[in-house]
Parts: structure tokens; sequence; C-alpha cells
């Protein structure tokens, strides 16, 4: 097979395997070049925290939904913090190879997309741990208290928030790949979420029009999920339908992606634009 | 898998055709370019083919096509013996290509992370990776560089580093897009011998404007003008076309300006003229290549035309044709 005798191949599974970790290491490095962009994350989190904060201090609302204002809020970011990382990390990357040129390159490469994007994902989630420590701290500051029962709980509520995030930024890929502008679509689609998702306001004060479209929404049940298995003493047995429709609109964005991906190849390669910036 | 090296022919188009949508602001339509038309040619395993034209002929196109980058609005072709638009996962398992330019890299990570990070993606393993990351960066001369992020190259030197990386996986067949461009004199040559090594273990289809490049190395040239092949065959071959013509160089040591449009077009129409040319040479002469089958009858023609408006010649030549020159004769006009 290998047409250098010297050349070695991995297994299909070894190498999309190494296509995952290898683009994760590239995008972290290729993230730190300038140091800006490793406090950016963190400091902007912080300040959209407090600015929230403050928003529900001055309309003198201290409890939310049965937990204080600051609780609520916290987690909420948490929410925030992983939609803005994935979206915005494979919106923002697929941008970046389509302006150095590279995209062309990963499109003629026999990779698996899906591991590329993935690890874009991931690097996404890692550049999103150093926010979540800083707004757990601000978070206690503020007056956040937490009552867990349960810690398995709070494990799998995160894995789906993340998790739930990362599918549905997996069905924008394509949207990215297909579009000039991807960063820009990344951005109209970055605040609508934390509404409907209830990572500000409680899902329940939304429209019925919103709290409708909403359930579509897996980062919706995941946050649910987080709240109550971190603020109120949930259970996994208290959680679970909450977990089952992450998972299952999960997959629905999954199939998606996956459908979208193939679409949007073959589109590329009839309109002659994937190497246009 | 591979299935190339027993083929007589790498690469094989038939009729190749692709029509490119005009797009204006927004959603508007500017109708449509047809950038290659049924282009059809075939390049034997194990020798470099050329492919020469003037800016816009489609050169670019028909290779982003072969690559499978680009779908053919008509028309098919095979890479390896599969076929470009149903097998292009095949295809491009067996395929290196350098579209050249600035882009194509990552610009913040160093020449050899590019390398690695290629290699990964063509599914090598970690040793393969290595060893011939180290094989590519010596033949393109830039071990001592390869530690050095790629944003602070020069244009040669991403050149360069473009074909290691599409020569990483050490694909049986290679597709470059313009591989000397931007290069100077030295580079441009040792590049070409580099290029030159790789058959008979590899076929190269490339792309070039410079002539003498497809020269020396092609065993096989195809003339595209507006998408179309215009001439075909080796080199020798297409020089051969106009082997009974001879080239005539007209020098004057002044700038023309506007008359110069109007002199080169009063020779153009000369009897027994096919072809001419002017250029304004770096010390601020004019030039005009004339090509033509009777030198003697032609050359009383165009110094009668020169003397008509005033001009005075400071030097002639009469010469042997070049490629180039073929070119002036196919198309009817100069090849840059
Ligand atoms: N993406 C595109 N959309 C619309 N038209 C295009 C596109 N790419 C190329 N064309 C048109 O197709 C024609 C052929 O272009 P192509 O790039 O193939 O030429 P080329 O021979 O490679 O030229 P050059 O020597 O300048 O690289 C040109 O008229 C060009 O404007
Ligand atoms: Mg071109």
């Amino acid at each position: 097979m290998s047409a250098h005798p010297g050349v070695r191949y991995l297994s299909p599974a070894g190498h999309w395997w190494a296509t995952m970790t290898a683009t994760l290491r590239s995008q972290l490095f290729i993230d730190t070049t300038y140091l800006i962009s490793i406090i950016r994350q963190p400091l902007g989190g912080a300040i959209f925290f407090l600015l929230m904060w403050i928003t529900y201090q001055a309309s003198g609302q201290s409890v939310v939904a049965g937990t204080s204002a600051a609780g609520f809020l916290l987690i909420g970011q948490v929410g925030v913090e992983a939609w803005g990382s994935t979206i915005w990390a494979s919106g923002y990357a697929i941008q970046h190879e389509r302006s150095l040129g590279t995209i062309g390159a990963l499109f003629l490469s026999p990779a698996s997309r899906v591991a590329v994007i993935l690890g874009y994902g991931v690097s996404g989630f890692l550049w999103s741990l150093p926010s979540l420590l800083v707004l757990l701290i601000l978070g206690l500051i503020a007056g956040a208290r937490f009552a867990v029962a349960d810690p398995l709980a709070v494990l799998a509520a995160l894995v789906a928030v993340y998790g739930g995030s990362l599918a549905v930024g997996f069905a924008f890929a394509s949207a990215f790949i297909l579009s000039r502008r991807g960063n820009l679509i990344a951005n109209a689609l970055q605040t609508p979420i934390h509404l409907l998702a209830g990572f500000l306001v409680p899902r329940s004060s939304l429209p019925e029009v919103f709290q409708a479209i909403s359930n579509v929404i897996p980062a919706a049940h995941s946050i649910d999920a987080l709240r109550a298995s971190t603020l109120n003493g949930a259970s996994l047995g208290d959680i679970w339908p909450s977990l089952a429709a992450t998972l299952a609109t999960s997959l629905g964005f999954v199939v998606i992606g996956a459908w979208g991906l193939r679409r949007v190849e073959f589109a590329a390669r009839r309109s002659g634009s994937l190497e246009l910036y | 898998m591979t299935s190339s090296h027993q083929q007589a022919n790498a690469i094989v188009a038939e009729r190749l055709h692709r029509v490119y949508a005009k797009k204006g602001r927004w959603l508007r339509s500017q109708g449509e370019v047809v950038a290659v038309e049924e282009i059809s040619f075939a390049v034997p395993t194990g020798t470099i083919f050329g492919l020469l034209g003037p800016n816009g002929a489609g050169k670019t196109t028909t290779i982003k096509m072969l690559s499978t980058l680009l779908l053919p609005t008509s028309g098919s072709a095979t890479v390896g013996g599969h076929d470009i638009v149903r097998d292009e996962r095949q295809v491009r398992r067996q395929l290196g290509v350098v579209l050249g330019g600035d882009r194509g890299l990552y610009d913040k990570l160093s020449a050899r992370d590019n390398l690695v990070y290629f290699g990964t993606l063509y599914g090598m393993d970690a040793p393969s990776i290595k060893r011939r990351a180290n094989e590519v960066l010596e033949l393109v001369k830039l071990q001592d560089r390869a530690a050095e992020r790629v944003e602070g190259f020069s244009r040669g030197m991403k050149q360069r580093l473009h074909l290691a990386k599409s020569l990483i996986h050490d694909p049986p067949i290679l597709i470059l897009d313009e591989p000397t461009i931007g290069l100077d004199p030295n580079a441009a040559v040792d590049l070409r011998e580099a290029i030159a090594a790789l058959v008979p273990d590899h076929t190269v289809l490339l792309t070039t404007h410079y002539m003498h490049e497809a020269d020396l190395l092609c065993r096989e040239i195809a003339i595209v003008d507006h998408g179309r092949i215009v001439a075909r065959g080796t080199p020798r071959e297409v020089k051969g076309l106009v082997a009974e013509d001879r080239r005539i160089e007209i020098t004057i040591n002044q700038a023309l300006d506007g008359t110069a449009a109007t002199i080169e077009r009063e020779i153009a129409t000369l009897p027994g003229v096919r072809g001419a040319s002017r250029e304004v040479l770096e010390t601020g002469e004019t030039r005009f290549t004339i090509l033509c089958a009777e030198p003697t009858l032609t050359l009383d023609g165009a110094l009668a035309a020169l003397r008509a408006h005033g001009v005075a010649v400071s030097a002639v030549e009469v010469a042997e044709p070049t490629l180039e020159d073929a070119f002036l004769a196919i198309t009817g006009r100069s090849f840059e």
C-alpha cells in the first residue's frame, strides 16, 4: 500500500486519534502565540458574569429560580463558556484555515474531517478551563453556595453541557466551511443561545415561542441538570430526564453535522469556492 | 492498492471541461467563464508533463480538477487509474499537490511542525514522519531553517516548503502548480534539480510560465490558451512547429509610448509574419520580436515601417526560434 518502502501507516483508528490530537496540539500552540489570547477568555468571562450579576442586583432580585442569583449565574456561565468555546473554536478555526489557504490541503488529505473538527472543539474545551476557575472564585465571592449530594450527577451534567455544545458546534462546522465568513456566523449564534438555553435567565421566564424552540438545544437540558445537581442536591436519579433529553438532541445535531459535512465537501468542489477567502 | 506503476499513463484527462459562474456583489450573477474547454491529454507514468500558457489560460483550473478540489462541469479523468469524481479518496492517497503561493501553510507553526502535521493527516506513523520530514527538508534545502515559524519565511522559502509538504507522504504522483514561481535563479535551479530527480519513480504534472523550464524538465508539454490545448508534444516537437521560421529582434534605444502599438500592428500584418510582440527592456529600450518565414523580406518591411514613424534602430538580430517563439507563432501573440 505504501508508495515509499520506508513509510509506515497507522491503523484507521490510530490515524483518527493522531489526527484529532495533532489538530488539538497545533491549535493550542497557534492560540498561545499571543499572550493576550491567553488572558482574553477568562477576562471576558469574568466581566460578563459581573455584568449580569450587577444587573440582577440592580433589579432587586437576589433569588432566581429558587437559588441565589450568583449561583444561578455561575452555573449559567459554565454553559456560556462551553457554548462559546466550541462554537467559537470550530467557527474561528475553519475561518482561520480558509484565510491561511490550508483548508484545501486539509480536504486533499485522507484524514477524517470529524477528527479535525473534534480537535478544534477539544482545544476550545481546554481553553475554557481557566475561565471556569476564575468564574468559580468570582461566583463564591458574589455569594454562590453549592449543595451537592451526588458528585457523579455533577460530573455527568458537566459532560452533558460540553458534549451538547460540541454536538451543536459540529452541526455548524459545515456552515463555517461553506461560508466565507464562518466567524460572523459564530458571532451571530453566540448570544441567542445564551438566552434560549436559559444561561442568563430562567427558561420559564421566556416567551412561550422561545421556550418551545429552546427544547431542541442540548445545553438547555444539560444546564437544568447541572443547576439541579450543584445547587439543589439532585441525584443522578433526579436529573436523568434532562440528561436523556441532552443526549437525544445532541444525537440529532451530530447526525445533521455528519450529513452536512459530506454535502458541504461536494458543494465546495462544485462551486470551486474552497480556496477562496 | 496503488496500481499506477503498472499503468502506462498515470494521469488521463478526457474532454475535461469547466465553467465558473461569475458572481457579482451579493447574489448577482454576471454570467459564466469557460475556464477549461474540453482538454484531453495523458501523462505517461514516470515522466514529467508540463502545462504551459499565459495568465488565465486554465492551467490551475485543470490541476484543481485533477487533484479533486474542483468538479469538472463535464468530461472525465483518472489519476493512478482512479476516477477523479467517483473515487476521490483513492486519488488523494496517491497524490501530492502544490498549489503554491504565499498561502497554504500554518504560519504560526515552524516548517517542521507543518510537515509533521500534514504527515499526520496522511496517516503516517511518527517515526516515518520524522524520517521523511528530514529527507524532504534536506531535498528543498530548508533543514537549517526548519525550526523557524513559517510567517517569517521569504516567498521562495515558502514555495520550497510547499514542495516538501507535497512530498511528505511520498506519493507516486505529483501535481505542481508553478513550482518555481517567486524563486531566485539559483533557488529555481536547485528546485528544478529536485523535481528532475523525482522521475522515473514518480510521475509529475506541472504548470509553468517559463518555457525554458518546460524545455529542461518535461518529456512532453501541452500549450494551453483560452482553456484549449493549442499545441502538444515533446519540447522539440513543439519547437519543430516553427523550425522553418526565424526570429528577428529589433531594438530601439528609446521608449516609444503610443506609436509602439501602431508599429507592432503594422509589422504583424506584413506578409510572411507569423507573430509579433514588443517589450520594454530594463534599459528603457524597446524591442520588437518578429517570427517569420522569410527574414530578409520581413526585415525590409519592418525597417521601412519604423522609418516611416521616424524611429531609429539601434540593433537587429536574426536567430533560431525558441519555445517562446513557438507560442508566439501558435497564438499570434506574446507569451508574457
Ligand atoms: N473561482 C473562480 N471563479 C470564477 N472564475 C474563475 C475562478 N478561478 C478561475 N477563474 C477563471 O478561469 C480562467 C482560468 O483561470 P486559471 O486560474 O485556471 O488560469 P491559469 O492558467 O492558472 O492562470 P495563471 O497563469 O495566471 O495562474 C480565468 O479566466 C479565471 O478568471
Ligand atoms: Mg494558475
